[in-house]
């Protein structure tokens, strides 16, 4: 299904086609989940924010009235629901912010099929918290506008450009400090 | 591109486990409510202890939604109405009285959750999905 635009995907599943949403599901799955886990929800509470956006997304299909449009719609949904998660959990729990809990292998942890995988990892694991939640949407949803960046992110419109290329050149100073990049990506 | 490069790394680091994408799959099965969507209201302020809340509105309603614990939730419709309130998650529902506007639900498994509220004489309203 992967030669349909998410456009189309979207009138398909509308009209009941299944392996249409699949797709859309294949499609968008991972910056739905990279969204959550940019707030540093737990594994099963980025699993739930998840659940209920496609619930939502399912129930929304039949309005949907910009197909093109609906990666924006999902992580600004996801974003929403993972706001509320970590007002909940904060209230629940002292969050530890050095040792967070259960987000994950902490970078000097993994290590990846190949050197650069795990280059970039690590520095990126490096960043500054926004710059991680800007280069996690960007790269997991290279489709979306700044505009729908910048909603998803509560950032300006205008500021979406700019903190982006900081975030790039800071991770590829990293990465290339790191000595594992060189002239592979640029 | 470095962000291909990155976008592949987060995948392999920290990729979206199969029960994830599994269960947004059958979320296209999940059936849709006989009722009117009511819409997202901002959250209630005066948030108490381990309590959070929600709040859904439509023409001439509301239903305010208190979750405590793990988990249960103190509903309360207005205007008043006497009725039911179904209370569904992907896997099951729970039905329980509507009095007086308020009705209470504990116990109900954790993640994903809806509310409809049904009243004789008033039709059905349906929250949107929420995490509870």
């Amino acid at each position: 299904m992967h030669e349909h635009t998410t456009a189309h995907l979207v009138l398909l599943a509308r009209h009941g086609d299944e392996s249409a949403w699949r797709a859309l599901v294949h499609r968008h799955a991972p910056a739905v989940w990279s969204v959550a886990r940019s707030f540093r929800l737990a594994e099963a509470d980025a699993a739930d924010v998840c659940q209920a956006t496609w619930l939502a997304f399912a129930e929304h299909l039949h309005r949907v009235r910009e197909p093109e449009r609906i990666a924006g719609w999902l992580i600004t949904t996801a974003r929403r629901e993972s706001l509320r998660l970590v007002r909940v959990r904060g209230r629940e729990e002292p969050i530890d912010l050095w040792h967070p809990a259960g987000t994950g292998p902490g970078p000097e942890d993994v290590v990846l099929g190949d050197a650069l995988a795990t280059a970039l990892w690590r520095a990126f694991a490096e960043l500054s918290e926004q710059c991680q939640r800007v280069l996690r949407l960007v790269a997991c949803a290279p489709e979306l506008t700044y505009a729908q960046v910048a909603e998803a992110l509560g950032l300006r419109v205008g500021s979406v450009g700019p903190t982006r290329s900081r975030c790039v050149e800071r991770l590829r100073r990293r990465a290339v400090s790191a000595g594992l990049v060189s002239g592979v990506t640029r | 591109m470095i962000l291909d490069d990155l976008a592949d790394a987060l995948h392999a680091a920290d990729p979206v486990p199969a029960g994830v994408v599994a269960a947004a799959a059958l979320a296209f099965d999940a059936r849709r409510e006989d009722a009117d969507a009511l819409e997202r209201l901002p959250e209630p302020a005066g948030v108490r202890g381990c309590t959070s809340r929600l709040a859904f509105g439509g023409p001439g309603v509301r239903v305010d939604l208190e979750f405590s614990g793990s988990l249960d939730v103190l509903g309360l419709v207005h205007p008043p109405c006497a009725g039911t309130a179904l209370v569904r998650w992907p896997g099951g529902s729970r039905e329980v009285v509507v009095d007086g506007g308020w009705f209470r639900a504990d116990g109900v498994p954790p993640g994903p959750l809806r509310v409809v509220v049904r009243a004789p004489g008033r039709g059905a309203v349906s929250t949107g999905w929420f995490v509870g």
